[in-house]
C-alpha cells in the first residue's frame, strides 16, 4: 500500500471491516508529512457520517502522539464551533477531517483557493456508501472542484467489500481515469444463523416482539452485543422491550440518528470504555466506528441487502482471523424467506451492488451557485469541472446551459420582469452571486438531504427546566394531545405542549405510549435478493433449511392459496376491513411494484372499480377498491395498450412527481429547506412545493425543472418502456383466485401501513357519504328561488 | 351566467364542486376553488390574493416561478363568468406587498384592470399584507363593512358589538382528518358559532392548521364546522 499509493492519481482500497484500512489510508499522508513538513493543508478526509469523523480524529491522534510526528490534525462538520471554523480558515490544519457537506461549504469561500491549492491527498472513507446516491453525485462535485485547485491531487478510496469493484473505481477517479484498485479478501466467513424460536411467530408485522426473550438470551450470552434495527421507531420499541426482559439488569444502551449529539456522544463512549453489554442501533451505527469489542451481532428484520448484511455483520470482532458472529431474527415469517436467502448468498461469496447512476441534475445549480460564491464563474470553465465528476460525464451542453440560466434568474419562459436575479454579470465571462443574501442563503442550504420538518424534543424536569434530548418529525408532534405518551429516547414521555418549537415532555409511566415514526426509514430490498427469494420460494426441497413455523406457513399457503411461481403473476382478492383487496405478487421489486400501481389503480378507476389505496412491498402490490375485480377484467388490467400518451401526462400528476419535486425544488435551490429553529407560530407563510409545481406545469411546461423531476422521479420508479415489457410478459399469466380472508402469504403486505392514496370516484363516494348535510335540498330550492331573478 | 342556471348548479351539487350550508341564518354557496356566494346579497367572496407573492419573494434570492399572480387571477376570471356577482368583495391581503403592484406583469395588470370594471361593487377590504390598495386600481377601500348583522372584515374584531358574526381572513386555514379510513388534507372553510374563516385563494399560499391555538379560540373544536377542498371537489368533515 504505501509503495503503490504514491504513484496513482487514484487508488481504490477494499478490505473487510476491522482489516485497519483507515489508518492504512493515512500512512502514505503521514509519511510525507514526516517527510517533508508543511504549513497548510496537506490531506482531506471526507467522511459520509460526522460521528466518523471525529472517531478517526482519536484514533489518528494517538499513534501520531506517540511517533512525535509535528503535524496538525483536526476535525471539522456543522458541529464545529464558529470561531474554530474561522481559525481553520486563516490557518487550515496539515490533516482535517471533515464532511462532503462542510467541504463544499468550504469550497463556497472567496479563500477557497488558498485553502486547498496545496492538498496533495484527498481520503474517501466508505465510498461504497456513496455510488449510485445523490449525496455520492455531489460529493464527486466536490472532487472534481477539488482537483480544479490542486491538479496534483491523489484520491485514495476507503471501501468495504463490493459487487463489482470497476464500478467504485470508476466513479473515484476523474471522467476517463479510473482508480486503481487494491483489494484484500476476507480470510474467514462469517458465522451467521437464523433464530428458529421457541414462540409462535407472527405471520405479519415489523418489530419482533414474539423473539425478545431468546435476543436477550443471545445478549447475556454473548457479552457485547449490537443490536441492529432497520428503523428508529423499531429502535426506540426493541429497546423498551429488552428493558421489560432485562432481569439481570444489564447495561443495554439506544441509538439512532434522532437522538441529540449529546446523548449519542455519551453512548459512544460508553460503548468505547467496554461499559456496555449491547446497543440497539440504526443504521447511524453501520459505518466506521470501530468498537474494538464487539462479540455478536444480532439483526432484527429482514436484512434487505446482503452488502449491507456484511457490512453490519463486520461490526462484530474486528480481528480479521476470527469469524464475525451474526443472528438474524426474522420479525415475522416472510422476512424468515429473506433471512435464508440472505445466509445462502453470504455462503455462496455474492454479493448485491447498485449500479451507478446519471447524476441527479438538481445539484448542478447548487454546485454553479457554490462555485459562483466562492470566485466569478465562467460557463465554460464550470462546465468542464462537471463533466469531470464521473456521474455528470454525459450531461450535455444544453442541458448544463438550462440549468446555469435556471441559476441565474430562474431561466422562466415567461418572465413577468427580470429585475431579481440571482448570478450577475461580473464581467464578459463570468456571473457572480447578485448580493451577499444570496451567498447566505446558499450556504445555509448546501447538501442533497431532505428531510420532513423536525421539532426539538426537551424533557421537562420542573417548570420549563430541562434539556434537549432528541427531535421528532413534525407530524408525529401535531397529533400528540396533552397527556398522550411516547417512547422516546429509551423512555417513556408525557406529552405537554409545544412552545417555542419544542415539543415539551415530562417522564412518565403508563399510558399506551405511541412510537414516533418516521419518515425514510424503509431500507429498500435489493433486487439480487428478492430474485433469491423466489427461488427460494419456487423450491419446496429447499424449505427444509428454514425454521419449522415457516415450513408450516408455506404448507398452510399451499392449502389455502397457491405458492407463487416464476410462470405465472398469482392474484389474491379478498375483502379486508370492507375493502376488496386484491394482491398480485409480482416480485419484480418496490420500483415497479409502484409504477404497476400507479397505472393498474388508473385503469381500475376508468373501468369503474373505484380504487382507494395501494401499497407496495418488494414482493408484491396490494390494491384496496370499492368494487371486486373478475376474470375478464384482470386480463383487461393487464393488456398492455394504454401506455400511450395519456399515461405520460397522467404521471406528470402523479403524487410520486410531486415528491420528487419537492426534493428537486429544495435542492436545486428552488425553495428553502424549512428550518424550525428560524421560524415561530405563523406557519402559513410557507406554501407547498406542489403548487409552484402545478403552476409550472400549466404556465411552463418545458421548464427545465420538470425535465429534472421527471428523471429524478425514474430513479424511484420504473420507466414506461421496461413497463411495457413487464406487462407483455403478464398477459395471459395471470391467475386470479377469490379468497374468502388475507392468505397466510398475504398477510405482511396487507399490514404494510404505507399506503398510496388514490384519487377519483372511489375516494368522492367515501366522502359524500359522511356528507351529513341532509337539509341541503331545502337550502337549495331556497336559492334557486333567489337566483331566479338574476339574469 | 351559470350560476342561475338551476341545472348548472344541481349538476356542481353533485358533482360535489359546491356545497350549501348555512351560516348566519343565510344560506352560502361554498365553491370547491375557494371563494363563497351569498346569493341574497349576489356576494361573492374572495379572501387572501396574495398578488405578486413570488416575485417579493424574489428579493430573497428565491428563484421560484412568478407566475402565481397569473394563475390567481386565471383561476378568479374563471369562477366570476360563472357567478358574475353584483359585488366582489377581496377580503384583504389582496396583495402581498405594499409594491406588489409596482412588480405586476402589463398583462396581468391588464386582466385584473377588466375583471374590476366587469363588477358593479368591486371592494378591496384592507389587510395586514395591504393597509392602502394602488390609486390605479378602481374599487372600494373599506377597513371593514356590514351586512345585516354579519361584518366582513380581514382579521377577528371582538370589539364590534353590531355585529353577532364575522366574515374573515387572514388565517388561511387548512385541515388533515380522516373520512372513514380516508385521510383528506386541504384548505378549507371552517365557521364556529361567530366567526366563519375564509380559506386563501393566491396561488402561493400556505395555510395554518385549523387546530393551531391562534385559531381555537375563534374556532373552537367543539362548535366548529369545517368543509375541506380536495381534488377539485369540497366536502364537510
Amino acid at each position: 500500500m504505501l509503495t503503490q499509493v504514491p504513484q496513482q492519481a487514484a487508488t481504490l482500497l477494499i478490505a473487510p471491516t476491522g482489516a485497519g484500512k483507515t489508518l492504512s489510508g493515512f500512512l502514505p499522508s503521514l509519511q510525507h508529512l514526516d517527510e517533508f513538513p508543511m504549513e497548510g493543508l496537506h490531506t482531506l478526509y471526507l467522511s459520509p457520517l460526522k460521528a466518523l469523523t471525529q472517531d478517526i480524529h482519536r484514533n489518528l491522534l494517538e499513534p501520531v502522539e506517540e511517533m512525535g510526528l509535528a503535524i496538525s490534525i483536526e476535525t471539522r462538520t456543522g458541529d464545529t464551533p464558529s470561531h474554530k471554523r474561522q481559525r481553520q480558515r486563516r490557518k487550515p490544519p496539515n490533516i482535517l477531517l471533515t464532511t462532503p457537506e462542510s467541504l463544499m461549504l468550504m469550497l463556497s469561500y472567496a479563500d477557497a483557493d488558498k485553502i486547498f491549492g496545496k492538498l496533495n491527498t484527498v481520503i474517501i472513507d466508505e465510498a461504497h456508501s456513496l455510488v449510485a446516491n445523490k449525496r455520492g453525485d455531489f460529493t464527486t462535485l466536490a472532487l472534481a472542484r477539488l482537483q480544479a485547485y490542486a491538479p496534483t491531487m491523489r484520491r485514495i478510496g476507503l471501501s468495504a467489500t463490493v459487487a463489482e469493484p470497476p464500478l467504485l473505481a470508476g466513479w473515484l477517479g476523474e471522467t476517463g481515469e479510473p482508480a486503481h484498485v487494491l483489494q484484500v479478501d476476507t480470510p474467514v466467513k462469517p458465522d451467521v444463523r437464523m433464530l428458529h424460536s421457541e414462540a409462535r411467530m407472527p405471520f405479519g408485522g415489523f418489530m419482533a416482539r414474539y423473539a425478545i426473550a431468546d435476543i436477550y438470551r443471545e445478549i447475556s450470552k454473548a457479552g457485547t452485543t449490537l443490536v441492529f434495527v432497520n428503523t428508529r421507531a423499531q429502535a426506540e420499541l426493541v429497546f423498551q422491550m429488552l428493558w421489560e426482559e432485562n432481569h439481570k439488569g444489564l447495561p443495554i444502551a439506544l441509538y439512532h440518528g434522532s437522538l441529540s449529539k449529546e446523548q449519542r456522544r455519551k453512548t459512544e463512549n460508553l460503548m468505547a470504555t467496554g461499559k456496555l453489554t449491547a446497543i440497539v442501533c440504526t443504521s447511524a451505527l453501520e459505518l466506521g466506528i470501530d468498537w474494538g469489542n464487539v462479540d455478536l451481532v444480532v439483526q432484527v428484520g429482514a436484512p434487505k441487502g446482503v452488502s449491507r448484511l456484511l457490512q453490519r455483520i463486520g461490526r462484530a470482532n474486528h480481528r480479521l482471523d476470527e469469524p464475525s458472529k451474526a443472528l438474524l431474527v426474522p420479525a415475522n415469517r416472510f422476512e424468515a424467506l429473506e433471512c435464508q436467502a440472505a445466509i445462502e448468498a453470504i455462503s455462496n461469496n455474492e454479493l448485491d451492488g447498485e449500479r451507478p447512476q446519471p447524476g441527479a441534475l438538481d445539484i448542478l445549480p447548487q454546485f454553479i451557485m457554490n462555485c459562483a460564491c466562492s470566485a466569478p464563474a465562467n460557463p465554460q470553465i464550470i462546465y468542464q469541472q462537471v463533466l469531470n465528476a464521473p456521474p455528470y460525464q454525459g450531461v450535455d451542453r444544453l442541458t448544463f446551459d438550462k440549468l446555469w440560466q435556471f441559476t441565474v434568474d430562474g431561466g422562466y419562459a415567461l418572465q413577468a420582469y427580470d429585475r431579481y436575479q440571482r448570478l450577475i454579470k461580473s464581467d464578459d465571462q463570468c456571473w457572480e452571486p447578485a448580493s451577499k443574501r444570496v451567498i447566505q442563503r446558499h450556504r445555509q442550504n448546501i447538501g442533497t438531504i431532505v428531510e420532513a420538518g423536525r421539532l426539538k424534543v426537551k424533557r421537562i424536569r420542573r417548570a420549563n427546566q430541562g434539556k434537549i434530548i432528541g427531535e421528532v418529525e413534525e407530524h408525529f408532534a401535531q397529533q400528540l394531545v396533552q397527556g398522550d405518551t411516547f417512547y422516546f429516547a429509551g423512555e417513556v414521555l408525557r406529552y405537554e405542549a409545544i412552545r417555542d418549537m419544542q415539543v415539551h415532555a415530562k417522564p412518565a409511566k403508563g399510558g399506551e405510549p405511541k412510537i414516533p415514526s418516521f419518515s425514510g426509514g424503509q431500507l429498500p430490498l435489493s433486487s439480487f435478493l428478492a430474485d433469491r427469494v423466489r427461488a427460494l420460494l419456487e423450491n419446496p426441497d429447499r424449505w427444509r433449511t428454514l425454521p419449522e413455523q415457516v415450513q408450516q406457513w408455506l404448507a398452510l399457503q399451499q392449502q389455502f392459496s397457491v405458492i407463487p411461481t416464476q410462470q405465472q403473476v398469482l392474484i389474491e382478492q379478498f375483502e379486508y376491513r370492507k375493502m376488496q383487496v386484491s394482491l398480485y405478487y409480482t416480485f419484480e421489486g418496490r420500483k415497479a411494484n409502484q409504477t404497476l400501481g400507479m397505472l393498474l389503480t388508473k385503469r381500475m378507476e376508468k373501468m369503474g372499480l373505484k380504487p382507494m389505496s395501494f401499497s407496495v412491498t418488494d414482493y408484491g402490490l396490494s390494491i384496496s377498491a370499492l368494487r371486486r375485480i373478475d376474470e375478464t377484467q384482470v386480463a383487461q388490467l393487464f393488456a398492455p395498450d394504454i401506455l400511450g400518451d395519456e399515461l405520460e401526462d397522467w404521471m406528470l400528476q402523479a403524487p410520486m412527481l410531486k415528491r420528487s419535486f419537492r426534493q428537486v425544488a429544495v435542492v436545486s435551490g428552488l425553495t428553502e429547506q424549512r428550518y424550525h429553529s428560524n421560524q415561530k407560530s405563523m406557519k402559513q407563510v410557507t406554501f407547498s412545493t406542489d403548487l409552484i409545481y402545478d403552476t409550472l406545469r400549466e404556465y411552463d411546461p418545458d421548464h427545465v425543472l420538470l425535465a429534472v423531476t421527471r428523471a429524478d422521479a425514474e430513479r424511484e420508479l420504473l420507466d414506461l418502456s421496461r413497463l411495457a415489457d413487464l406487462l407483455i410478459r403478464f398477459v395471459g399469466k395471470t391467475r386470479l383466485i377469490n379468497l374468502d380472508k388475507p392468505s397466510p402469504m398475504s398477510i405482511p403486505i396487507v399490514l404494510n401501513v404505507r399506503s398510496e392514496q388514490v384519487k377519483g370516484a372511489g375516494a368522492h363516494a367515501l366522502m359524500e357519504q359522511a356528507d351529513l348535510y341532509a337539509e341541503a335540498d331545502a337550502m337549495l330550492d331556497e336559492v334557486r328561488a333567489l337566483l331566479a331573478g338574476k339574469q | 351566467m351559470a350560476v342561475s342556471n338551476s341545472e348548472w348548479l344541481s349538476e356542481k351539487l353533485r358533482q360535489a364542486q359546491i356545497v350549501a350550508m348555512r351560516f348566519a341564518d343565510k344560506t352560502w354557496l361554498l365553491d370547491a376553488r375557494g371563494v363563497a356566494y351569498l346569493p341574497h346579497k349576489d356576494l361573492l367572496v374572495v379572501s387572501d390574493l396574495h398578488f405578486e407573492k413570488g416575485s417579493y419573494l424574489g428579493h430573497y434570492g428565491n428563484p421560484i416561478p412568478h407566475l402565481d399572480t397569473r394563475a390567481t387571477l386565471s383561476r378568479l376570471n374563471r369562477i366570476v363568468e360563472d357567478y358574475n356577482p353584483g359585488t366582489l368583495m377581496c377580503l384583504g391581503d389582496s396583495f402581498h406587498d405594499a409594491r406588489g403592484v409596482e412588480r405586476m406583469a402589463r398583462d396581468d395588470l391588464n386582466t385584473l384592470t377588466q375583471l374590476i370594471s366587469r363588477i358593479d361593487c368591486w371592494q378591496w377590504i384592507l389587510g395586514n399584507h395591504d393597509p392602502q390598495i394602488p390609486e390605479q386600481l378602481a374599487g372600494e377601500r373599506l377597513h371593514r363593512t356590514q351586512i345585516d348583522s354579519i361584518g366582513f372584515c380581514h382579521e377577528p374584531e371582538p370589539d364590534w358589538p353590531q355585529c353577532q358574526y364575522q366574515v374573515i381572513g387572514h388565517f388561511h386555514p387548512k385541515v388533515k382528518c380522516r373520512v372513514g379510513r380516508y385521510p383528506v388534507k386541504g384548505r378549507c372553510f371552517v365557521m364556529g358559532d361567530k366567526y366563519f374563516v375564509m380559506p386563501a385563494f393566491g396561488q402561493y399560499t400556505g395555510g395554518l392548521w385549523i387546530d393551531h391555538e391562534v385559531m381555537q379560540p375563534l374556532v373552537p373544536k367543539a362548535s366548529r364546522r369545517c368543509f375541506v377542498m380536495q381534488d377539485e371537489r369540497i366536502f364537510a368533515v
